[in-house]
């Protein structure tokens, strides 16, 4: 560690530390250094939390509470402190993690206790500080603008005016329900979800909402988020259950007890501050606690449950906000395309709910997101104009023009907005993240003299921002990907650029192609090996004849079998491995794809279209549907019944019939001769196994395959017919490819 | 309910209808005292179970017939449990270790070496060894059989391996050398006809030869299918209706016809059809290396004589493709996009 920062963690730590200063009376000469180390690691952890979230609301909550620690006047600090003694008389031979414990602890003690006390008023406060503060020029450096110059009025919203009156409403008939819950249908208004890809304004929305109504934010502030030194020294899985136990705590705090009214929950509403003012409250979870661990999860989930259920008069309506993200395995499980998990029932994803998938039937359980009680509202990516909008807003107000709406930008500054807005996929945040750092980059080439530069301007004539050459983008755009069809698109379609065009390095008489395949499979959303699933689904659509089908399909089947070799175990190679297969699949598809669509060439109809549409129906692989009905099919010969009812004794073993003999060749002739024979004693004994071995052999039963002909048994006089199978959505409409493409 | 296949399984080397020179062999052997390790392969319903099992008994007495079954706990090295179910008796233990897939060799080890190092305590006993049978030996992965090569050297004084495989290709060259080669080969159509009217005997029913015969040929000399096939002939009508075609199990009707709809027609969109049936077939746990023999076997029979090669070679092929890959409906797929562009082709040729 440097000394310089060494020695500014000793001075943040002396000062306000009084933790640490104890735990340094009380070190043993010899351990002197290792502690030093921890301590100066919590220290900087401090120095990180003190620069990072000046601005943010949690600062204020940790000032407020250390004043309130001290005296210890919450039950969270209370108990919190019971633990620490309890720690401390384990004895000094346990000094050192007591010391731990008690410095990990600290961050707990702050922020176990949400603001619930009069937060907006501060926050409210805070904002309009800084906004002036900037013209009296306050230095800056070290806060990101999207929290500085967060909107506070619904107008500054980047959001459509739908969408937020939709909130809007439901935060007036909820807050209204929970003060006299006696109207009608009034038992809805329990829990609003706000789902919507990361930046789309969502939390945004609902402090500004909350705001303009006047109502109290209850927010949920995930402890471990800040204990991050705190987990790899404890049992990380104490720390989980620990935070779901919180967070039921909090609900049940927040749902008994109201926020301190030290003040009118708004200057602007009229309320008067009764009974009746104070119950102008609102529950917020944005920080979800970890739920991919699945304790974590569950209990998370069942948190949820008992709150839908509390009556609206007796409790506060709540707001979640879950932020969609698109990952690999979410795309592996089997609602197929990535961002479609919302789609699909919670059902569907019961077999593999090991995964993380961040859409809000994940989060919350389905059946409180099914139920009446809860509400969901989805917000969409910002649209680039709206992005722009607020970009420009943002320099408005650096400008200390506020609301005139004179500015102009020059062409540089418009087209740098324009590049970001455009590069930032809806995300509102990172775009004014980006222009922050593009302005920046520009005002420390520029060193004293920018300031003074916009003041002038904005005294005499137009505001110029970026005269000098602000970057036209804003600098390294964000990784972006593809949606799943749109990289789909570009291979399946393969368009080639006009013949003889330069660069053509085809080596045919045909010009080169128009998207890189390797670009493309940098940007796939999904795993590699996911990715060549999809290609492999849909590329026979694609082609003509039957050779260039062959021939693609050979080097699937290569790719295939250099990816995952068998029996060989391919280690860290195991990437590079699959990063060849996808190459080798797709680059072979492309170069053989004879009939390719010249660029531009929009209107000819996709080859064995099944309708003469442009727009290509993507199939989602078929592969994941198969295997799970594989499994299922192949768990009834584990089952010891079988063996049992086979006569087979008590092991298929015993009768030296592995799976494979008994699926090949014992029990499609069994299924033939046993209902003739014993039909009654082998229903009796187990109808279910029974059913499920007439399932495995009933080849062609399957809806995909009935051209073929289901055959039927028929048990004595039982009707032992198969279920139908309702038919899965294996191609997507056009809804589902809209959803992708805005 | 027990099936006539079960029922009337020869128990001993003696009751042994065919193979009789290999019969004989098996009975000196065991009774020379000692058992080298063996292998046997041979194709399937040919009789390597029956055989093993008469052997055990053979040198063992009836005790190597009471089994049991128990469940066994092995961990991987990756802490992961896998349940295996393990048959046994005092004198032997059987296991089939392609349940554990990719873990084969741990159980392997665990499981030999856990025998070998336990002397046999049972008194009545004339032998000191145990026997570990191992079914379906060539799904053992290149990692367990290197295993196995080690441990049946190192533990040769109390323990013998008995090794059942359809064929001695997938078995590493090492362990071949270690084990006397067992070759049961399949009955022909007279021993199957000769079997079959010893178990219609035993049921006291008669079986028309040219019924038998039929039954024979068309269960492919698999003496267990054939058997099977009986009985479920006698269910459905008897006496025998002789001019009833015997059924073949639905998926390998289902596979013809997949195999017979790339006949027909060589389009990509026919392509599609097939990959649904492929699937379908796959997921009703027909192993892909049966479907892909499956379906060349019918389309060398259906082709012309300048194609039986050519499919052959594809087959064999993407057969390979299947063993090293992963995910069976690609090379599937391949294979018959391969065969269509072919025959396709060969079809434009002679047009």
């Amino acid at each position: 560690m440097p000394p310089k920062t060494r020695s500014n963690a000793r001075r943040k730590a002396a000062a306000d530390d009084v933790v640490n200063i104890s735990s340094r009376e009380t070190t043993p000469t010899k351990d002197d250094g290792e502690l030093d180390v921890d301590v100066e690691i919590d220290s900087d952890l401090e120095a990180f939390m003190e620069e990072f979230s000046q601005q943010s609301n949690i600062s204020h909550t940790k000032a407020r509470m250390e004043k309130a620690g001290e005296v210890s006047s919450s039950p969270a600090s209370q108990s919190s402190a019971s633990q620490h003694m309890a720690y401390s008389s384990r004895g000094s031979s346990s000094q050192l993690s007591t010391k731990r414990r008690a410095l990990t602890d600290r961050p707990k003690l702050r922020l176990l206790r949400p603001a619930s006390q009069s937060q907006p008023a501060l926050q409210r406060s805070e904002l309009s500080a800084n906004t002036t503060s900037f013209e009296d020029g306050a230095d800056d450096r070290g806060e990101l603008w999207w929290q500085r110059y967060a909107p506070q009025t619904l107008a500054d919203l980047a959001l459509h005016s739908l969408k937020a009156s939709q909130v809007r409403g439901w935060l007036e008939m909820a807050v209204d329900a929970s003060i006299n819950g006696n109207k009608q249908g009034s038992g809805s208004f329990r829990i609003l979800v706000l789902e919507g890809p990361a930046g789309a304004c969502k939390s945004t929305c609902v402090r500004v909402l909350a705001h303009e109504l006047g109502l109290n934010i209850v927010e949920w502030v995930n402890p471990l988020a800040n204990r991050a030194s705190a987990v790899s020294e404890h049992d990380s899985d104490e720390d989980e259950v620990g935070v779901v136990r919180q967070f039921e705590q909090f609900l049940a705090q927040a749902e008994r007890y109201l926020g301190l009214a030290l003040r009118p929950s708004s200057e602007r509403d009229s309320q008067p501050t009764s009974s009746l003012g104070q119950k102008r409250q609102i529950i917020l979870v944005d920080d979800l606690p970890n739920i991919s661990h699945r304790d974590t999860r569950d209990s998370f989930r069942d948190a949820l449950v008992r709150f839908s259920g509390v009556p609206a008069q007796q409790s506060f309506p709540m707001v979640i906000v879950v932020t969609e993200s698109i990952t690999s395995q979410q795309a592996f499980g089997d609602e197929g395309a990535g961002g479609m998990g919302r789609r699909f029932r919670e059902t569907d994803r019961a077999a593999n709910s090991d995964i993380a998938v961040w859409s809000a039937v994940d989060v919350i359980p389905s059946a409180v997101y099914n139920s009446r009680f809860c509400q969901s509202i989805k917000f969409n990516p910002v649209a680039p104009t709206i992005v722009a909008k607020g970009l420009r807003r943002i320099l408005q107000i650096r400008s200390g023009l506020g609301d005139q709406k004179t500015i102009k930008f020059s062409p540089a500054t418009t087209a740098a907005i324009k590049a970001i807005s455009d590069e930032c996929q809806g995300d509102l945040r990172s775009a004014v993240t980006m222009l922050q750092l593009s302005l920046a980059s520009y005002s420390s080439a520029i060193p004293s003299s920018g300031k003074e530069k916009r003041k002038r301007g904005s005294t005499a004539n137009p505001v110029c921002i970026g005269k000098k050459g602000a970057p036209a983008s804003a600098g390294e755009p964000r990784r972006v990907s593809l949606d799943l069809f749109h990289a789909l698109g570009k291979v399946l379609y393969a368009k080639r650029e006009v013949p003889n065009a330069p660069n053509d390095n085809s080596g045919l008489s045909r010009g080169r192609l128009e998207s890189d395949p390797d670009e493309v499979l940098d940007k796939t959303p999904v795993d590699l090996s996911m990715f060549g699933l999809y290609v492999h689904e849909n590329y026979a659509d694609f082609c003509t004849s039957i050779d260039e089908v062959a021939q693609s399909a050979e080097f699937f089947s290569e790719a295939d079998s250099l990816t995952c070799g068998g029996h060989r175990y391919l280690g860290a190679a195991a990437g590079i491995a699959d990063a060849y297969g996808a190459l080798l699949s797709v680059r072979g598809f492309m170069h053989y794809k004879a009939h390719p669509r010249l660029a531009g060439d929009a209107d000819s109809v996709r080859v064995g279209s099944q309708h003469g549409r442009g727009m290509a129906a993507f199939r989602k692989p078929q592969f994941f549907d198969s295997y799970k009905r594989r499994v299922a099919h192949a768990r009834v010969l584990d089952d010891p019944d079988t063996a049992e009812i086979l006569g087979f004794g008590k092991s298929l073993l015993s009768a030296g019939a592995t799976p494979r003999v008994l699926v090949q060749d014992v029990l499609p002739f069994w299924v033939r001769i046993a209902p003739m024979r014993e039909a009654s004693w082998v229903q009796q004994r187990n109808p279910g196994v029974y059913q499920r071995l007439i399932e495995l052999v009933a080849v062609g039963s399957h809806k995909s395959g009935a051209t073929l002909g289901a055959p039927h048994y028929s048990l004595g006089s039982t009707h032992l017919a198969l279920p139908p199978v309702p038919e899965e959505k294996l191609v997507l409409s056009d809804d589902d490819i809209e959803e992708f493409s805005d | 309910m027990a099936l006539w296949v079960e029922k009337h399984r020869p128990a001993t080397l003696d009751k042994l209808t065919f193979h009789s020179g290999l019969t004989d062999h098996l009975r000196q052997l065991a009774n020379s005292g000692d058992l080298p390790h063996l292998l046997v392969y041979g194709p399937t319903g040919a009789g390597k179970r029956t055989r093993i099992a008469a052997v055990l008994r053979e040198v063992f007495g009836p005790g190597a017939d009471k089994l049991k079954v128990s469940q066994r706990v092995f961990e991987t090295p990756t802490r992961r449990k896998l349940e295996i179910n393990l048959i046994s008796s005092n004198f032997h233990i059987e296991v089939n270790p392609s349940d554990a897939g990719i873990y084969d060799r741990v159980i392997i080890q665990d499981l030999i070496k856990e025998i070998a190092q336990t002397q046999q305590v049972a008194t009545t006993s004339a032998r000191k060894f145990k026997v570990v049978v191992v079914h379906e030996a060539d799904a053992l992965s290149r990692d367990a059989q290197h295993a196995l090569r080690r441990t049946m050297e190192k533990y040769m004084g109390n323990m013998r391996v008995i090794l059942c495989s359809s064929s001695t290709g997938k078995i590493i060259s090492p362990v071949q050398s270690r084990c006397l080669l067992v070759r049961v080969a399949a009955p022909t159509i007279d021993e199957v006809v000769d079997v079959m009217n010893i178990v219609a005997k035993k049921e006291g029913i008669t079986v028309p030869p040219a019924f038998a015969r039929q039954l024979a040929a068309s269960s492919n000399r698999n003496l267990h299918r054939a058997l099977l096939m009986l009985e479920a002939a006698y269910v459905r009508q008897y006496p025998f209706d002789e001019s009833h075609e015997p059924p073949l199990p639905e998926w390998e009707e289902y596979i013809r016809k997949t195999a017979h709809a790339a006949i027909q027609a060589q389009t990509p969109a026919q392509l599609m059809a097939i990959r649904k049936q492929l699937y379908e077939v796959l997921t009703h746990c027909i192993p892909a290396s049966t479907i892909l023999k499956t379906i060349a076997m019918h389309l060398i029979d259906s082709v012309g004589e300048a194609l039986k090669p050519v499919v052959a070679h594809q087959a064999a092929f993407y057969e390979h493709r299947l063993q090293s890959g992963q995910k069976a409906i690609v090379h599937l797929e391949a294979f018959m996009a391969k065969f269509m562009s072919v025959y396709k082709r060969h079809l434009m040729d002679a047009a």
